[in-house]
């Protein structure tokens, strides 16, 4: 349904039921907009391994590696050449 | 909810794997009215997500399917999936089940699986498809040949900002879809409900999960898939790819410690499998199997590891005592050499797979008078003659769920399961006419 049929009432008061999690994911979509935006920074000038930008901008390598793939998997980044035993990843198009 | 509707079949399979679905087409091809619940949004159970099977090396999702896509389309055969089975019993008229259809806040009828909500949606959810390796969004379809090609929302990641209703092309998006309650009355059942992995926390001295480069043999099985999270083989904690690939075999079978003193029976051969695309993937990789002994039984299995022995791959006769993180994040073993010098030894691997074991998925207590064995799978009466009979007549099992075995055992067993099932419900018919 569109949301301009929804109705708002009810609406409202599923808002209202859900508060607790709707709260929790507004605040995860807060963290990884800034977390992705960081990685997506770094990438600007060229494709990086998962070790360099991890250490540009002072994140895990696991927590980069998973921003990535996910990254990968909606079509924002691609996978670029082999750096000795890392492969760089750089933005799309 | 509405409780009101109730639906009519010949037969009713639990669970949508790869052995209820082969039990589905064998019935439906024989004429008899099939319904088919399962839990997950999807069916292809544990399969279609491996990456090849052994000893054959075929490609697992190009046997899965088109056994998912036959049984969709087939006539005789309707699935339920994203349900779950309140209580299934059995009476004088048959067998009654009790259903709900979680909601998927999708319209069915109305969604085209154009994912064209998934890729509006801002927020990103661990994506346990691939793995835990990978996110998904709040809103998703599970992957790419799934079945059905629906949506599914996640309401405890979803912050209803109406970015998925406001692309939506079909306005099937509707938040306030709720749980659904129907009623299945079949005149016989089949219980195909699979198997889950031994968690990857459970054993203290193999790290309870927490060291990055230890995973299960599923989250390899991703890893080695074309459809998997990287494409490639890369070390999950870094992006490393590995040098050195090690297996743990009996991480979670045989181990009194865990609850669990039985051979899970295919852990050795998919560890083999999967050291062989390893070898294919990372030629230069070192790849090794501490093993305390080979169960290669079946057909063309003890060809496949002594093939695979002639590849290179190393076999060490070893219980592996301890895992511990190491420098650079590789993985550091102790274990107790069996062979060769003996005494106890330490290496470091770039990666560690646990090769888990298989508990059942499903616990039946309060929800179906069937009984099962000490080790909680369903209990075969006749395990010798007949093993898809339990003790409540009528109702079948088939596969894994009977307990541990390979996709080779469990199409046959699913066969076999549908045969019993088909000459009880000819029975019934005759005894009807009579």
């Amino acid at each position: 349904m569109s949301e301009k049929k929804i109705d708002k009432e009810a609406l409202k008061q599923l808002r209202q039921e859900r508060q607790a999690s709707i709260k929790h994911a507004k605040d995860t979509i807060k963290t990884q907009s800034q977390d992705i935006k960081k990685i997506k920074d770094q990438l600007k000038d060229g494709g990086k391994t998962v070790p360099q930008i991890a250490a540009a901008i002072k994140m895990p390598t696991s927590k980069v590696l998973l921003y990535i793939t996910a990254l990968r998997t909606y079509g924002v980044l691609v996978e670029g050449a082999k750096e000795e035993d890392y492969f760089k990843y750089e933005l799309a198009g | 909810m509405d409780t009101d509707q109730v639906m009519k079949f010949d037969a009713l399979i639990v669970g949508g794997g790869i052995g209820g679905l082969q039990t589905a087409l064998d019935l439906a091809d024989q004429n008899f009215k099939v319904a088919v619940v399962e839990k997950e949004a999807t069916i292809g159970g544990k399969m279609i997500l491996l990456s090849k099977v052994f000893p054959t090396l075929d490609c697992a999702s190009c046997i899965t399917t088109p056994k998912m896509a036959a049984a969709a389309h087939h006539d005789n055969i309707t699935l339920f999936t994203y349900c779950d089975l309140k209580t299934l019993d059995r009476d004088t008229d048959g067998i009654t089940a009790a259903v709900t259809q979680r909601p998927r806040y999708v319209d069915p009828v109305k969604c085209i699986g154009c994912r064209q909500c998934e890729y509006a949606c801002p927020v990103y959810v661990s994506d346990e498809v691939q793995g835990g390796f990978s996110l998904r969004k709040a809103i998703y379809i599970p992957f790419s040949t799934a079945i059905p090609q629906l949506a599914l929302m996640d309401v405890e990641n979803c912050s209803l900002c109406g970015k998925c209703a406001r692309v939506c092309p079909t306005e099937a998006i509707d938040y306030f879809q709720q749980p659904k309650d129907f009623v299945i009355q079949a005149r016989t059942a089949i219980l195909a409900t699979g198997f889950k992995l031994t968690p990857l926390d459970q054993k203290k001295e193999y790290g309870q999960g927490e060291i990055e480069n230890v995973i299960t043999s599923l989250q390899m099985e991703r890893l080695l898939a074309p459809n998997g999270p990287y494409q490639r083989v890369i070390r999950p904690s870094d992006g490393k790819e590995p040098d050195s690939i090690a297996y743990v075999q009996c991480a979670g079978s045989r181990d009194k410690s865990l609850g669990i003193p039985y051979c899970s029976r295919v852990c050795c051969m998919y560890a083999i499998k999967q050291a062989m695309l390893l070898s294919g993937s990372l030629p230069l990789a070192d790849i090794t199997i501490y093993y305390m002994d080979i169960r290669a039984f079946g057909k063309g299995y003890e060809q496949f590891f002594q093939n695979a022995k002639a590849m290179g791959i190393e076999f060490v006769k070893a219980k592996v005592a301890k895992i511990t993180p190491g420098e650079n994040q590789a993985v550091t073993i102790r274990y107790e050499d069996q062979e060769g010098a003996g005494g106890v030894l330490t290496r470091e691997h770039d990666l560690v797979v646990l090769s888990s074991g298989m508990v059942p998925d499903w616990n039946p207590m309060g929800v179906c008078p069937v009984s099962i064995e000490e080790d909680a799978f369903i209990k075969s009466v006749m395990p010798k003659i007949a093993p898809t009979l339990t003790d409540l007549e009528g109702v079948f099992v088939a596969g894994v769920a009977a307990g541990p075995k390979d996709i080779v055992d469990t199409i046959a067993e699913a066969g076999a399961a549908a045969m019993e099932a088909s000459n009880y419900l000819n029975a019934q018919k005759r005894k009807q006419a009579a």
